[in-house]
């Protein structure tokens, strides 16, 4: 597999905050919604969601739509 | 439109007649109204795709809300969970979109043939420290291959190098996004392990990459 040193860096990085224990996709898009009223609320997510915070640094997926997530919520004028 | 709380928009959506289908209606505005925003940096509302995919998505949420109603908690507003559900239909069809002229062959081709070390170390560097970083990726190489499933080396080679959203990985090794993590966060695991039996610490690593 090709790995030039900037993607060795990339995947060790991963490798480093990998948790014995962590949330699935599944896990965190159960609790998404409430997530994301909790950050809109500037609420300290990493105290009372440390899982999905964690979760939110390792999959991409997750993390875009969280994004897209708040995104819609702060285009609503009823909020 | 009618600002209904969750209770309210349960029980409209529950109730026959004009009150369902003027909950239905508003259902499906709010969606559409809110996915310019939601999908910004992914689509521009003008783009000639952008109104069939937004009507697409409004009539695949209403239609999961509908059949998900008993699952909603409650633990948020009604709507940030149907934004919730729209978000995701609308960044799975774009995903799948924009890696729909990818093939998997295409991918793995471009991987055969062993790679050289050195070709792979920055060139930028001097000599000595390109020879280290070499000798690291040989090593972080032979730890994946001897740690590392098949499927877990394929799955990583479309996430870490090719950048390839890890939902559009999981629907090409015909698998799902859920089980896909949860075999990278056993591959980061076992990693993490080796590293850690071959007494490897991860900041001189990192020092080696960071050497010019």
């Amino acid at each position: 597999m090709d790995m030039p040193p900037a993607m060795a860096k990339q995947m060790l990085n991963a490798v480093q905050q990998t948790e014995e224990v962590e949330y699935s996709c599944d896990d965190v898009y159960r609790l998404m919604d409430e997530y994301v009223e909790l950050v809109r609320r500037g609420e300290d997510t990493s105290k009372l969601m440390p899982l999905v915070e964690h979760h939110l640094k390792m999959c991409g997926d997750c993390r875009e739509e969280v994004e897209a997530l708040l995104r819609m919520m702060d285009s609503d004028p009823q909020r | 439109m009618l600002k209904r709380t969750n209770e309210q928009w349960i029980s409209d959506l529950r109730a026959s007649g004009e009150l369902h289908e003027v909950a239905i209606k508003d259902l499906r505005d709010i969606v559409v109204s809110g996915l310019p925003a939601a999908l910004s940096g992914w689509i521009s509302p003008n783009s000639p795709q952008f109104e069939g995919l937004a009507e697409e998505v409004a009539q695949e949420t209403i239609l999961k809300v509908l059949s998900h109603l008993d699952t909603f908690e409650g633990r948020s507003q009604f709507t940030t969970w149907v934004y919730k559900i729209a978000v995701r239909m609308a960044l799975t069809e774009l995903r799948r979109s924009r890696w729909k002229d990818v093939s998997l062959e295409s991918l793995v081709e471009t991987e055969e043939g062993p790679a050289s070390p050195q070709l792979m170390a920055d060139s930028s560097v001097d000599p000595e420290v390109q020879t280290m970083q070499s000798d690291m990726i040989v090593r972080i190489q032979m730890m994946m291959k001897e740690e590392l499933s098949e499927r877990q080396m394929m799955a990583m080679k479309l996430i870490a190098i090719h950048r390839m959203p890890m939902e559009e990985a999981a629907r090409r090794l015909g698998s799902e996004r859920n089980a896909l993590y949860k075999l990278m966060h056993d591959a980061r695991l076992r990693l993490k392990h080796r590293l850690a039996r071959e007494g490897l610490d991860l900041g001189e690593i990192f020092a080696v990459f960071e050497s010019r």
